[in-house]
């Protein structure tokens, strides 16, 4: 732990010596290896992030329909489900490299603050041949890149809201020689006591609080003008209370989640191609605990992650890449015996090919897990621009997930030999644009279709009291979607309306006995129609955004789980004093005071406001 | 003449055999003060001159169902490490040792060292495990009566019979929890050994024990599947007492008003008793050959006969 520490009292020292005044809103150049073709369906830029405050990934995603998040209650466990998908068929990279546990193959995405990232990209669609084995349903990118514009800045921003809610983030940006910086510190604590309606009966909830303390750095040092390299380090260490459900009288449950991820990154620029090479060890642990029922477990696991890709030009408009990835990664847990370990090397190939109307890749990726060969996977990408203001673009893949050290390894239940999951899925997208007057609009509609075999589900044992993992179910998800925005700039005034709409069926087809699942029935926690809407006023020194999102009803692990709907309100305002920049916002959540859950038997806080304030120097 | 007399000596002669009661209190496992069995070994299930309890056991995880022999006395630890103890803290009637179950697949087997016995009575418990969880709630399953505490929960043992592979006519459900009542009053967790009737069931080869609930999902109930049995009670056939099939019993008029007669007892006295359909005793008398009882004070309903002796139950009706 010292050494954490010690680390932090580094980083943070010279920030504070060479700290200059800069601004808030950056706009970032996303790092994601093995980046072909239009990569993410939405990101989520500087001023939806600067408008979440010191939310976290949970709550910033909900305002997106094509991601659902299975969120227990603030400060609680959250997962994410893309297009039906499950949570461990959603790859979460950040700069570049997966950073799930790979234990569980999934990241609660509550632990993530949403300011700590420049960028955040949802791929709504598989692309294991592309981004990597394990991506079967969707991805999560997580980037964070220095401002091209600054040199030196300190920032410094509080927030203060409900349930004894105080966060505060620090941020130094600094540069020596040609080499630039920034080191963040922050913390989070929240009683999150909030009150909230049982059968009429005013409620409040306890053993829900959480605390969060973490260190975030990132170097990059150009070495010349044609190779830069560039370094990450992101500690963190969150305590959280497990509140009890509804129906439960109490609960003294807890939780210690550890995690150190680096990542060192050598980017290389040639007039005929380019190269990245990135080495990163991903680590982390979970403690869990639970006094009055003698219950702890204690979990610990380990990644390296070496990923080295190199992509020639040629022709004037086609490339060729080549590149390997491994992962060599453990787990400890007594439920393992010990410690297991698992490699999983990969190489892949991309072939691109872009003319001024279309352009076509075709990707092919073949992994080995341990000694094993496994599918190839492979995806042909492609875009057609059909009218100056329309694209249409054409999606086929192969994907597929490795099991996770816990379905292979854990014991009682886990099975070495069990099969990783993968399917087939198709996607086809339209894009148009226009300009009327001083509107621009944007739309794009979609719809997909998908596969997947083996999907492995946990269930309990006939005879036995522990539960297993099993190839059990072949899922169909289909759907689409719509994503439209319009803007219009007045003088100083700007106006922006963002609606999103996703359908997706997501049904078994094959009828299992446990879980109970009849063939043609939606998948738990699954729902069929989500709506955002985002709308936002500015004007120079003010912004106003008001953000709605619509979930309709879903079959839960007990019962149906009613559709909800919840509104959030922001406001901030930004000054100018002397030559610093302060801003303050205040941001209301769940506007209308809806009652309502996401989990069966977890009900969600009614309205709660935050208040914060940052500056810079 | 000569039918008429050969018939008086038959029945004369066959009349002389008895029923011998044996009691299985667990005790002759010698277990100390908060230890358990969960480990039957190879031959997978515990026995005694009586019984025998099918138990699985995987030693590489310490995983178990069947059953398991306990003397463990935790009360207030609720949870999972704590599935061995009952919530009643001893064995039932105040012994140290008991039996629990957890309960897999179709239920829990309890085998009799003989074929054919007739089990008459035994006790049951909740664990100390699911009626914690039925009391407190727990992150699986919920506190019984839900979120206002209205909700209509119940956790219900089902003890069948079983001979020669087919089920007993007859069941007998043991409530160790029910919310099903208008009257909150009523509602209740068995926190203590309830002694079960089980001569309803006849004879059988074995019992079989399962357990519902109310709080299901679509993983199956979320209850802890586990109860406690003690003194089970057998009526092993060593002699016959009388030659009086059941079908000699009848019962008239069924329904009935004011009074039913029964007909075909015993010669002796023999004790015959009236309960409603959960057991509880509305009347208990002493009768040969044959009797009247009074029912016209019950309410209107069905109701059993039970004969004790011949560990025989009738149903009848009053109306």
């Amino acid at each position: 732990m010292r050494w954490i520490y010690s680390t932090l009292l580094f980083l943070c020292l010279p920030a504070c010596c060479l700290a200059q005044a800069d601004t808030v809103y950056q706009l970032p150049e996303a790092t994601i290896m093995q980046h072909y073709l239009p990569a993410t369906e939405h990101d989520f830029d500087s001023i939806d992030i600067a408008a979440a405050g010191h939310a976290n990934l949970t709550q910033l995603l909900q305002t997106e329909s094509s991601v659902f998040v299975r969120n227990y209650g603030p400060g609680t466990l959250g997962t994410l489900t893309i297009g039906g998908g499950s949570a461990e068929q959603t790859n979460v990279m950040w700069q570049g490299i997966a950073i799930r546990n790979p234990m569980l193959g999934q990241i609660d995405v509550t632990l993530l603050p949403v300011d700590l990232f420049t960028s955040i990209g949802i791929q709504a669609k598989g692309g294991s041949a592309q981004y990597g084995n394990n991506q079967l349903s969707g991805g999560l990118n997580l980037n964070t890149d220095l401002p091209i514009d600054r040199e030196k800045t300190i920032g410094l921003s509080l927030e203060h809201g409900s349930w004894q809610r105080f966060s505060g983030h620090l941020k130094a940006l600094y540069a020596v020689g040609q080499s630039r910086s920034q080191t963040s510190l922050y913390g989070l604590h929240s009683k999150n006591d909030y009150a909230f309606e049982l059968n009429g009966l005013s409620m409040r909830q306890a053993n829900a609080s959480i605390q969060n303390l973490g260190l975030y750095h990132l170097s990059e040092i150009p070495l010349n003008t044609q190779n830069k390299l560039d370094i990450g380090l992101w500690w963190q260490d969150s305590e959280q209370e497990i509140p009890p459900t509804s129906v439960q009288n109490s609960s003294n449950a807890n939780q210690n989640t550890t995690s150190f991820r680096s990542v060192l990154g050598w980017k290389n620029r040639a007039p005929r191609g380019k190269s990245e090479v990135r080495l990163g060890y991903v680590a982390g642990s979970i403690d869990y605990r639970n006094p009055a029922r003698l219950e702890e477990s204690q979990t610990r696991f380990g990644s390296v992650v070496f990923a080295a890709q190199h992509q020639w030009w040629f022709g004037g408009s086609k490339s060729l890449t080549l590149g390997v990835d491994d992962r060599l990664q453990h787990g400890d847990a007594p439920a393992y015996g010990g410690r297991q370990l698992e490699n999983q090397l990969e190489v892949h190939a991309g072939y691109e090919w872009t003319k001024p109307r279309w352009e076509v890749g075709i990707f092919v990726r073949q992994g080995l897990l341990e000694q094993e060969l496994m599918p190839t996977t492979a995806s042909i990408q492609s875009s057609f621009q059909a009218h100056p203001s329309a694209r249409i673009s054409l999606g086929l893949s192969r994907d597929l997930r490795y099991p996770t050290l816990n379905e292979r390894y854990w014991q009682p239940g886990g099975k070495p030999d069990i099969e990783e999951e993968s399917g087939w899925s198709q996607r086809l997208s339209v894009s148009t644009s226009w300009q009327w007057g001083i509107w621009a609009w944007d739309m794009t509609g979609h719809g997909f279709n998908r596969l997947i075999s083996n999907w492995i589900l946990w269930s309990p044992q006939d005879e036995l009291n522990f539960w297993a993992p099993d190839n059990l179910a072949r899922v169909w998800s289909r759907g689409g979607g719509v994503r439209t925005q319009a803007k219009a700039q007045l003088a100083d005034l700007c106006l922006s309306v963002r609606v999103n709409y996703s359908h997706t069926s997501s049904t078994n087809q094959v009828a299992i006995k446990t879980p109970r699942l009849n063939v043609g029935d939606q998948l738990f926690y699954t729902p069929k129609n989500r709506v955002g809407l985002t709308a936002e006023t500015s004007w120079p020194k003010w912004r106003v955004r008001y953000e709605h999102q619509y979930t309709g009803s879903y079959p839960g692990i007990l019962s149906e789980v009613p559709a909800f709907q919840v509104g959030s309100l922001h406001i901030a305002r930004s000054f100018d004093w002397v030559d610093k920049k302060m801003r303050v916002w205040i941001r209301v959540h769940n506007l209308w005071d809806i009652q309502y859950r996401v989990i069966e038997r977890r009900p969600m806080p009614g309205r709660n406001f935050r208040l914060g304030l940052s500056f810079e120097i | 003449m000569r039918s008429r007399l050969l018939g008086l000596v038959c029945a004369i002669c066959l009349s002389q055999f008895v029923f011998a009661q044996q009691v299985e209190s667990f005790e002759s496992f010698n277990l100390e003060e908060g230890t358990f069995l969960n480990n039957a070994g190879a031959i997978e299930e515990f026995s005694t001159d009586l019984v025998r309890l099918p138990n699985f056991y995987n030693s590489d995880w310490d995983s178990w169902s069947g059953w398991a022999i306990s003397a463990t006395r935790d009360t207030t630890t609720a949870g999972f490490m704590n599935q061995f103890s009952t919530i009643a803290g001893r064995g039932a009637e105040g012994t140290s040792t008991y039996a629990v179950s957890f309960v897999t697949g179709d239920g829990s087997v309890l085998k009799f060292a003989n074929d054919d016995e007739r089990p008459t009575q035994i006790s049951i418990a909740n664990s100390t495990y699911a009626y914690l969880s039925m009391v407190e709630g727990d992150a699986f399953a919920k506190r019984f009566g839900g979120e206002d505490g209205t909700d209509p929960d119940f956790f219900t043992l089902v003890i069948r019979g079983v001979q020669d592979g087919e089920n007993t006519p007859d069941s007998v459900v043991v409530a160790l929890a029910d919310f099903t009542s208008d009257n909150s009053d009523e509602d209740f967790i068995l926190d203590d050994w309830i002694s079960v009737d089980l001569t309803i069931l006849g004879a059988c080869d074995y019992l079989l024990f399962s357990l519902k609930s109310s709080d299901v999902g679509a993983f199956g109930i979320n209850t802890p599947l586990y109860f406690c049995a003690d003194n089970l009670i057998i009526d092993s056939q060593t002699s016959f007492v009388e030659d009086l099939s059941d079908k000699d019993l009848q019962l008239f008029p069924n329904p009935a008003s004011n009074l039913i007669e029964v007909r075909g007892l015993a010669r002796e006295a023999e004790p015959v008793q009236v309960t409603d359909l959960a057991g509880k005793i509305l009347g208990e008398y002493r009768m040969s050959y044959s009797g009247q009882i009074y029912v016209g004070a019950f309410p209107t309903g069905t109701y059993l006969m039970r004969f004790p002796r011949r560990g025989l139950v009738r149903k009848f009706s009053k109306r």
